[in-house]
């Protein structure tokens, strides 16, 4: 009996329960379909803001150490002093291939030229922006792996069997930076003119991204001769040295278009009477900030918020147990030049090679380019008010110096308990101290709060700014052979740094050119850039040590060694009754963490393209050196 | 005792299970050695340890991806991989040295297949050799006499960039700085006759040293070296 009863139950369902087309063929709740998405002018923005979420910076203010390698300052960090211990980088690194991106932004471009919802004016703008972005993307892309296929269409699988028609080979390194010049010579006049556009893509921002690549492009036409290793026979790498003027020239159009206000009131920001702390609030004044062009933005109490300052706050009276991770190396800091525009070691002994007692802990830094208090919290300075305590030990008269393990330690010094070590360090081999004898400036947050993990950081990562137009502006028309057009920018960026000595028409060499780069976008994440594309990379990183005469040599030098980071010292004197008495001293270090020096390989000047790439696309060469 | 017993049922199948497994889904581990030497006229080629490479590639298994195999600083190397065909080939640029190109179609790339243990000197033409290395010490300082001949003459010639003595503490000696600490510039006026010597830093402890000079080729990144020899005090 049971039997027949389930049976007529399952009967029953199977007849009865699926004549509803109504019940099954519902709209998905967590899929917008193609028609929808691309109609209303709010859904085709929150696509677009997804692409613009996936832009690919080399440094940002997300990853600490992106923004800081290259011996430009030691890290601070147990679980980074690998990078000081090792000798080379792989051939893979900071390879990207992220075709999916390129089909998202191909796949939107579509979508919204095809769309018959949205308002002319709005499907204008969109697809520029979209069509920025896809140009970024190939700009960065041909920054690290030389020439690649150049995938403008979304493509779709016909399910043959045969794959071939989906293979593309590289272009060359050339056409790919073309493809970016002229994609931003055609979107510029879509795009707003609109100086606080700095999210969204805006005039400015095109033409700053055709001014950048157009001078990569030259340099690399230029100074890609001096090592044929690194090229390709078909041009996938390297550009032919004929090219260079055309670029150069491309470059220095666009940036003076930017610089006369072609693209909206753009100037250099010079909002505040201390000249250091205007450079350093360039990176996180976002009240109507002239400087800024186009930015990766933040917000507090939303999921878009870093943890710059969390993780780099000086140490001492911190709003978190950590901070002080990126400290800014002697290398780097060294190399602002005096206010007179003068290269000169920090003055740390005199002529006879004892050393000088200076009053106050912060005098050896003064009179210097502003910028390096910008950039750098030198011992002496604050942050939110708080001055740092960075001192190494007690030097006292015999010589012997008396120091701590631990932060701010209290020892026994003639008969008396005083602190002999900072709250801040250095001390060798603790992190999160300034072992370098510095900390980073630059993009910490002043706001309270900023150093918590509850509430974190808003600051914004420039990417584009008017300070590098200018540079970049400089350096193309010095290339040029413009020498006073380009002293006419070097000065505007210097003055703003305090400066007073102004550079003359003959003043002006690549060295010159390259320092000034050096030291006013430091940890922008160009530095990197500049240094391949000049083709002096494996000449700055060549495998040797550097020595302690020689860190203090060749200050200016574009090729002056870089293989390690050295830091500098503070020492009290203890020494009653003498005129030093609780005077500081200072001495050049390197952190005992630094065990080797970095070399860069022929091979690491583009990355090595992944192996699945080249078995899945036979087309495709590999890159040179791998 | 029936509980025993079907405890002693499970656990004999468990310890079956665990002895047997492995040999079903695992594969058998490489086990033909492949060695020998990257070779000019017979002498092996002195490099950096670890730092000049070839790759073996065995076609036919799907997904190519290369074997990469590591020089030691004597020139001689070594892998345990699988029987089968392969192709030995340098990257470019690979080490101070040019490959033989053995004829027009396949370039400079060796096939050579596996069944067994295998010894294979690959011949390669280096751009200089270091030669008649003779290495004293007196006191603290090690002088280095030797020649260096240039192999590669004519459009392909490149020129010596320096020469420099290296001293270490350990065997590996070389360029790289882990692996030197100390060494010495010579002078490259007469290439045929080069001394140069350099210091023992003070905090040596051993009472040895090993040296070896190394020739720095212009616009090539490894270096090519003499044999590391070791000094006794």
């Amino acid at each position: 009996m049971k039997k027949y009863i389930y049976t007529l139950i399952a009967l029953t369902l199977w007849l009865g329960g699926c004549n509803d087309d109504d019940f099954l063929n519902r709209e998905p709740t967590q899929i917008i379909p193609t028609d929808k998405a691309y109609n209303s002018p709010e859904l085709t923005l929150s696509i677009l803001a997804d692409l613009y979420n996936r832009y690919y910076d080399f440094g940002t203010v997300e990853s600490w150490q992106s923004l800081s390698g290259f011996n430009m300052a030691f890290w601070s960090d147990n679980g980074s002093y690998g990078a000081f211990q090792n000798n080379r980088w792989g051939y893979g690194d900071w390879r990207t291939w992220d075709y999916g991106y390129i089909r998202d932004i191909n796949i939107f471009i579509q979508g919204v030229t095809d769309s018959e919802g949205l308002e002319e004016e709005d499907k204008t703008r969109f697809i520029a922006e979209a069509r920025f972005l896809r140009a970024s993307y190939y700009f960065t892309m041909v920054k690290r792996m030389g020439g690649v296929p150049l995938i403008l269409e979304p493509m779709e699988y016909d399910y043959s069997g045969d794959p071939t028609y989906l293979q593309h080979p590289r272009e060359t390194e050339a056409a790919i930076y073309d493809f970016v010049i002229a994609e931003a010579e055609e979107i510029m006049e879509m795009l707003p003119d609109d100086v606080n556009s700095k999210s969204r893509a805006s005039m400015g921002a095109a033409l700053a991204m055709q001014c950048r690549a157009a001078l990569y492009a030259g340099s690399i036409a230029k100074y890609g001769s001096t090592i044929p290793q690194v090229s390709l026979p078909g041009g996938e790498v390297g550009i032919p040295a004929d090219r260079a003027n055309g670029y150069y020239t491309a470059a220095l159009q666009a940036a003076q278009r930017i610089i006369d206000g072609e693209a909206g009131a753009y100037a250099l920001y010079q909002k505040k009477p201390d000249l250091a702390d205007n450079f350093a609030s360039i990176f996180y004044d976002k009240a109507s900030n002239p400087e800024a062009i186009f930015v990766e933005d933040y917000k507090l109490q939303t999921g878009k918020r870093h943890g710059f300052t969390i993780s780099n706050q000086p140490r001492f009276g911190a709003e978190e147990e950590e901070g002080g991770r990126i400290n800014p190396s002697l290398n780097f800091v060294q190399s602002f030049e005096t206010l007179e525009g003068e290269f000169a070691p920090l003055p740390n002994k005199d002529a006879s090679g004892a050393y000088i007692a200076y009053d106050n802990i912060g005098d050896i830094f003064e009179n210097r380019d502003a910028r390096l208090q910008g950039t750098v919290i030198v011992p002496g300075s604050s942050f939110k008010g708080r001055e740092v305590d960075i001192f190494a030990g007690i030097q006292m008269p015999d010589g012997s110096v008396i120091s701590g393990d631990s932060r701010g330690q209290s020892k026994d010094v003639d008969g008396t308990s005083v602190q002999v070590v900072g709250f801040d360090g250095p001390i060798d081999g603790l992190e999160h101290v300034a072992q370098s004898g510095f900390y980073i400036r630059k993009y910490q947050d002043p706001k309270d709060g900023s150093g918590q993990r509850g509430v974190m950081s808003d600051v914004w990562f420039i990417r584009y700014r008017f300070g590098e137009v200018l540079l970049n502006a400089a350096e193309a028309a010095f290339e040029l052979g413009q020498s006073d057009v380009a002293a006419d920018y070097m000065n505007r960026v210097r003055e703003r740094a305090g400066i007073t000595v102004p550079l003359t028409p003959g003043d002006i060499t690549f060295d010159r050119i390259a320092h000034e780069r050096y030291v006013e976008l430091a940890f922008e994440g160009l530095y990197f850039f500049d240094l391949k594309r000049w083709r002096i990379a494996h000449l700055v990183m060549d495998g040797s040590e550097i020595t302690e005469s020689g860190i203090t040599q060749n200050i200016g030098s574009a090729t002056k060694r870089q293989t390690q980071p050295y830091g500098i010292w503070p020492y009290k004197v203890y020494n009653p009754g003498n005129a030093d008495h609780e005077k500081y001293i200072y001495k050049i270090v390197r952190p005992s963490r630094v065990t080797a020096s970095d070399r860069f390989r022929f091979g690491n000047y583009y990355s090595e393209i992944a192996q699945d790439v080249l078995n899945n696309n036979p087309k495709i060469v590999k890159n040179p050196n791998h | 005792m029936k509980t025993l017993k079907f405890k002693y049922y499970w656990i004999c199948l468990c310890v079956c299970g665990i002895f047997t497994s492995c040999g079903v889904d695992n594969f058998d581990e490489p086990d033909t050695f492949f060695s020998g030497r990257v070779v000019y006229e017979g002498e092996p080629v002195q490099v950096r340890h670890g730092e000049v490479r070839f790759q073996l590639w065995q076609p036919g298994y799907g997904d190519p991806g290369p074997i990469e195999v590591p020089l030691n600083q004597d020139g001689s190397f070594s892998i345990k991989t699988f029987h089968g065909d392969y192709k030995l080939v340098f990257v470019n640029n690979a080490g101070p040295f040019q490959t033989e190109i053995i004829n027009e179609e396949q370039r400079d790339t060796i096939f050579f297949t596996l069944n067994g243990e295998k010894t294979l000197d690959v011949d390669v033409k280096p751009y200089f050799m270091v030669e008649n290395t003779e290495f004293s010490l007196s006191g603290n300082t090690v002088n280095a006499r030797c020649s260096i001949r240039q192999i590669i003459t004519g459009e392909e010639a490149r020129e010596v960039e320096r020469v420099t003595l290296y001293l270490n503490n350990t065997a590996f000696v070389s360029d790289n700085d882990l692996e030197n600490y100390a060494n010495a510039n010579a002078d490259t006026a007469d290439l045929n006759a080069i001394e140069v010597s350099a210091e023992i830093p003070d905090d040596n402890t051993r009472n040895y040293v090993f040296a070896r000079i190394g020739v720095k080729i212009s616009g090539v990144e490894s270096l090519i070296f003499s044999p590391v020899e070791k000094l006794e005090f």
